[in-house]
């Protein structure tokens, strides 16, 4: 053997592969051969350099909630481990609703009278389910008659583990895996779980729907309310002892909702001669362990989580109505079906491809039938087969003739049956439709009242974006007005300053305030006024700025890159000396000019600026990607790590989806990485660059001008680079017995479900050092007010409040949750408008001409002359100095 | 039950052999100690995070699939049948982008975080950022086989199952590819 065969036992000697005979000829051929051993320890630096390169490339550590769910969803019964025995039993459901040929997926009609019928039946059997709560259910008959399981239709596979399932049972009860064995587990199962019964849940409610169709072809049933848990339920949050006080507060409500939370539901196969869904009390199915799905209701303090969070959703104020109201309209069903499809396309979907994979039975196609008559669009001409194609044509989606399509005039509906992908592709364009009809319908009527009495809780995330506001005054300045989709109500009215003092020992002061509305004087307004302490002691905390600079052609514009290379510099002159900064430029390639250096090289820094040359297209997508991984390894725990954005839009030139984006910001944020969009010029993709700042736990500002950059960087330094509490989230409960309804203005983008509030895995906004927050609600005051009744609790502060506000955060120094409560006293009720504090004013008249610029069409909007009534009274008063508010005054003027 | 591991290394001592069967019910011990390797693994391959999530999801669901349908017995080693199914289901989808596999490593990300002197920092900050330059010379499958025994670090055996290729190949590659950056290395340094 002479040197060289030597060599590759040595790679094998690294690999760690390699056998102890050669293991011993290598050793003791290395000790007596120098130049081996010379070579053997350099293939050993090259072995480690490469591993620690390798090594450092950042990549996504785990899968998001939503997939681990799609796994447990995978994973038949048998197999599934047991949480504990404590916990609420599995619920899961068979995917082989696939055991027929042909699934097909029906929206049926949701029909109100049967509705109500439901309700009525659940709440007989409501009582007897609460003592089998913690049973296994299954199955049965209609509405009406209620069947043993065996007269339950049960699929061949499912009859050969019916045997199993109760050895199964035993096992699994048996095994008592400890909770902290199977944390994780657990974990992701109970999220799997609760989305999975929340799916259900749904389809329980929905059952009804679907006996009204006479042909119903097979399998699958669908929504009513609770549509929002179905959609955000893999963050659904586990119920906790601090949600049972509100849970309390709401006990009256509860019975409106029970119905649903009671219902065993089944699926079976489309060939199924029985009917194929169908709902009854558990005691139906006591004797027998389960075969089919089956989930039942852990406890009563569960539903009412569920139920909450479901009916207290803002965003699509229309699907309570539906669960509470038989005065819903046809477009608020239809609403929810469109969404409720969309999940249940996908579990067809799977379904089908582990049939296809498993069976190798042919899939001819899956069907979905839509309601039509709930959508106002024009488009929705359709007459007949042919029209619907071409529709269908136009809009992008052209199938193939074995597709087949049918309208049914007596239901509105339309079934599309045709191949996976072309479902989807139909899929998006009837859920772009609904999403464009229901930004039209904002747009027409503006945000609907919401009944307290059902929907007491408002919650969302804290917003303290300017930009809407800076761009609008822009145009309007031109004499142009700004489109109706980028006024954003509550970044105009967070443009300007209330006054609000700033709190000395807490971190945030609450100043909550009403009276009458200065425009529509039959409601009152409500402002919740928030401010974060100035910086405190946590004022030495070193900062850690990432900046990347947009050096796309279109920066060379005036007040673009001269105005980032003039006033940055002003952000440097804010920082302390050893604060680093790392600056990215981005062309077509990404150039890191300044690798962390310390503020205090400043002139070198400022030098690397100055030398940037706009030019070209910009990949500012993966500018966005390389300062967010390089800001990642760069994070200094306890500084303020914060990634810098100064771009006048982005061009998307594909190197980065927007959504690969967003989940880098997004995981940036969970570890403590905030950001600042600054948006130049002013012609930006100003919903990204929202989005952006949104997900980032950071901060959207336009800058128009020197004085603007000034502004920002060395006024609202502190605000707008030193975050004083991140997921700031604000929880407003109204009292039903004073407040009949309300709205909120703006915060549309923001709005979180109750349970969201109190669950810390859910992302909301930042607040900086000194900032402050304002929202503003309209109400509708009950006409009599009732005096105290006898069995109200009194040490329930809802009782002789008019609202309470929560207020939930995260500091930013010790990273702690607080929770704050701030209510707001009958007495404290201004019945005078002009009794309001200048502020108060302010912030309405902003507000109002926020919204008369959004929605240009809503009736009973203020017009100019009022709002500019408003405005010369508050510079009459405590605004006599604040340019701010003068120039609002003229810009009210202009549009008038 | 099998114990959890850690140190994917620690699966080269049943290097070959049949594991030890896993429990049905450890589902979610595969997932807690696989999802993060194979995330880098498809992330690599594929460079789009959120892709490379679906992929890794898909893998997990085919495991349960197949360790359900056929029993876990099929499968003799499962995290090389793990990354098997990975990289097959990222050659899918890079087929269907149309983008031939390339497993990039992008030469600029090299940073050391702080807390060595400076000097050495800065002369391991350069080694690395050669090392990657270097790397993205070697032809895509020698780098591939690489980053699954040096980053990875499967075994031969392993890597021969996840890449298609014999036990004597993947040696006879890793010996020649980590040689060349031996060599490169000093070249560059001279």
């Amino acid at each position: 053997m002479n040197c060289n065969d030597y060599s590759k036992l040595m790679t094998d000697l690294l690999a760690g592969e390699i056998s102890g005979k050669d293991k011993a000829v290598i050793d003791s051929h290395l000790a007596s051969c120098e130049s081996c051993r010379k070579e053997f320890e350099e293939l050993k630096t090259v072995w480690t350099l490469t591993e620690s390169a390798l090594k450092e490339d950042f990549f996504d550590d785990s899968l998001k909630p939503d997939q681990y769910q799609k796994i447990f969803n995978s994973v038949k019964p048998e197999i599934l481990p047991v949480p504990s025995k404590k916990s609420t039993p599995i619920k899961f459901m068979w995917l082989e609703i696939a055991a027929s040929i042909t699934v097909c997926v029906i929206l049926a009609a949701l029909l109100l009278p049967s509705l109500s019928l439901s309700r009525v039946n659940a709440r007989q059997f409501s009582k007897s389910n609460q003592m089998h709560q913690e049973k296994l259910g299954t199955v049965t008959g209609n509405w009406h008659p209620i069947v043993t399981p065996k007269d339950v239709f049960i699929p061949q596979e499912d009859k050969l583990a019916e045997d199993k399932s109760e050895v199964n049972k035993n096992r699994m009860s048996a095994k008592e895996i400890s909770e902290g064995e199977i944390a994780r587990g657990g974990e992701l199962l109970q999220k799997g779980q609760s989305q999975k019964s929340d799916r259900l849940e749904e389809r329980a409610a929905g059952k009804d729907a679907k006996d009204s169709e006479t042909n119903a072809p097979s399998v699958v049933m669908f929504p009513t309310y609770g549509l929002e848990s179905g959609m955000a339920g893999a963050i659904a949050p586990v119920s906790t002892a601090t949600e049972e006080k509100q849970e309390a507060a709401d006990k009256s409500l509860e019975a409106d909702y029970r119905y649903s939370d009671n219902l065993m539901v089944a699926v079976a196969p489309a060939a199924s001669p029985a009917p194929a869904i169908t709902a009854a009390p558990a005691e139906a199915a006591k004797p027998e362990p389960p075969l089919t799905p089956i989930f039942a209701r852990k406890s009563l303090k569960d539903e009412d989580l569920k139920r909450d969070e479901t009916s207290d959703d803002y965003k699509k104020p229309a699907e309570s109505k539906v669960a509470v109201s038989t005065a819903a309209t046809p477009r608020d069903s239809g609403k929810q079906l469109a969404y409720d499809r969309v999940d249940s396309l996908k579990e067809s979907n799977e379904g089908l491809k582990s049939k296809a994979v498993i069976g190798k039975e042919e899939v001819r196609g899956i069907s979905l039938t839509y309601k039509i008559y709930s959508l106002n669009l024009k488009l929705w001409d359709l007459t007949d087969e042919k029209t619907a194609r071409e529709f269908l044509k136009r809009k992008g989606a052209n199938f193939a003739d074995s597709a087949e399509i049918s309208i049914n005039r007596d239901s509105n509906t339309i079934t599309i049956t045709t191949t996976k992908e072309n479902l989807e592709k139909a899929d998006e364009l009837f859920s772009e439709l609904r999403r464009s009809e229901d930004s039209l319908k904002e747009m027409k009527d503006g945000i609907p009242f919401l009944p307290t009495k059902q929907k007491p809780f408002s919650t969302f995330s804290i917003d303290v974006d300017t930009a809407s506001y800076t761009m609008a005054r822009k145009l309007l300045r031109n004499g142009q007005k700004p489109d109706s989709f980028s006024v954003r109500p509550e970044e105009f009215i967070n443009y300007f300053d209330y006054h609000y003092r700033s709190p000395s020992n807490s971190t945030f002061a609450v100043y909550l305030e009403s009276a009458p509305s200065a425009f529509r004087p039959e409601n009152y307004t409500l402002r919740v006024g928030v401010k974060a302490r100035e910086l405190g002691p946590d004022g030495s905390r070193p900062s850690v700025f990432t900046i990347v600079i947009d050096a796309s052609g279109s920066m060379a514009r005036e007040n673009r890159m001269d105005l980032v290379k003039k006033t940055l510099p002003l952000l440097f002159d804010q920082m302390k000396p050893d604060d680093k900064v790392a600056v990215f430029v981005c062309t077509h390639r990404v150039v890191n000019i300044v690798d962390y250096l310390p503020v205090k090289e400043k002139k070198t820094i400022i030098k690397l600026v100055e030398g940037i040359m706009p030019a070209g297209v910009a990949d500012i997508e993966n500018g966005l990607v390389t300062a967010y991984d390089s800001a990642s390894r760069h994070y200094v725990s306890g500084a303020y790590n914060r990634v810098i954005l100064l771009t006048d839009g982005i061009s998307n030139i594909g190197t980065h989806s927007a959504e690969a984006i967003l989940a880098k910001v997004s995981f940036a944020r969970n570890m403590g990485i905030t950001n600042t969009v600054i948006a130049l010029g002013g012609d930006g993709d100003d919903k990204f660059l929202e989005t952006v700042a949104n997900k980032g736990d950071g901060n959207y500002v336009y800058i128009e001008n020197e004085e603007g950059a000034r502004e920002l960087f060395v006024n609202e330094f502190a605000g707008r680079f030193r975050e004083i509490a991140r997921d700031v989230k604000i929880q407003v409960e109204f009292n039903p017995m004073i407040v009949s309804q309300y709205r909120q203005v703006g915060y549309q983008n923001r709005q979180l479900s109750k349970a969201d509030f109190r669950n810390d895995k859910v992302d909301a906004g930042e607040v900086g050092a000194g900032q402050s927050v304002t929202a503003l609600y309209e109400m509708k005051l009950n006409k009599a007010f009732p005096s105290k009744s006898s069995d109200t609790a009194i040490d329930n502060p809802i009782n002789y409040s008019i609202c309470i506000v929560r207020l939930r955060y995260r500091r930013a120094d010790n990273m702690d949750m607080e929770e704050k409560e701030f209510p707001l006293a009958f007495h404290e009720l201004k019945f005078n408008s002009d009794k309001a504090s200048c502020g108060f004013r302010l912030a309405a008249a902003v507000a109002e001409f926020a919204e008369f610029l959004r929605y240009p069409d809503v009736p009973g909007i203020a017009n100019p002359e009022n709002i500019m009534k408003q405005i010369q009274g508050v510079i009459g008063e405590d605004y006599r100095n604040d340019g701010k508010v003068s120039e609002l005054y003229s810009l009210v003027k202009n549009v008038k | 039950m099998m114990e959890t591991k850690i140190d994917n290394r620690n699966d080269n001592a049943v290097n070959g052999a049949v594991l030890e069967q896993v429990p049905m019910t450890d589902i979610t011990e595969i997932i807690k100690e696989r999802e993060a390797p194979l995330l880098r693994y498809a992330g690599r391959l594929i460079r789009d995070s959120e892709t490379a999530r679906d992929v890794v999801q898909e893998v997990f669901i085919k495991y349960v699939r197949i360790s359900q349908d056929q029993g876990r017995a099929k499968i003799d080693n499962i995290p090389a049948w793990l990354y098997r199914v990975t990289r097959n289901l990222c050659l899918d989808h890079l087929k269907s982008k149309r983008i031939q596999l390339e497993i990039p490593i992008d030469e600029n990300i090299a940073n050391v975080a702080g807390g060595e002197s400076p000097d050495s920092t800065l002369e391991k900050k350069d080694a690395m950022t050669l090392v990657r330059k270097k790397l993205m010379e070697l032809e895509p499958r020698d780098r591939e086989v690489v980053i699954l025994k040096v980053e990875h670090g499967r075994s031969y055996k392993e890597i021969s199952e996840i890449m298609g290729i014999s036990v004597t190949n993947v040696g006879f590659i890793l010996h020649t590819a980590i040689k060349k950056l031996a060599k490169d290395l000093k070249a560059a340094v001279n």
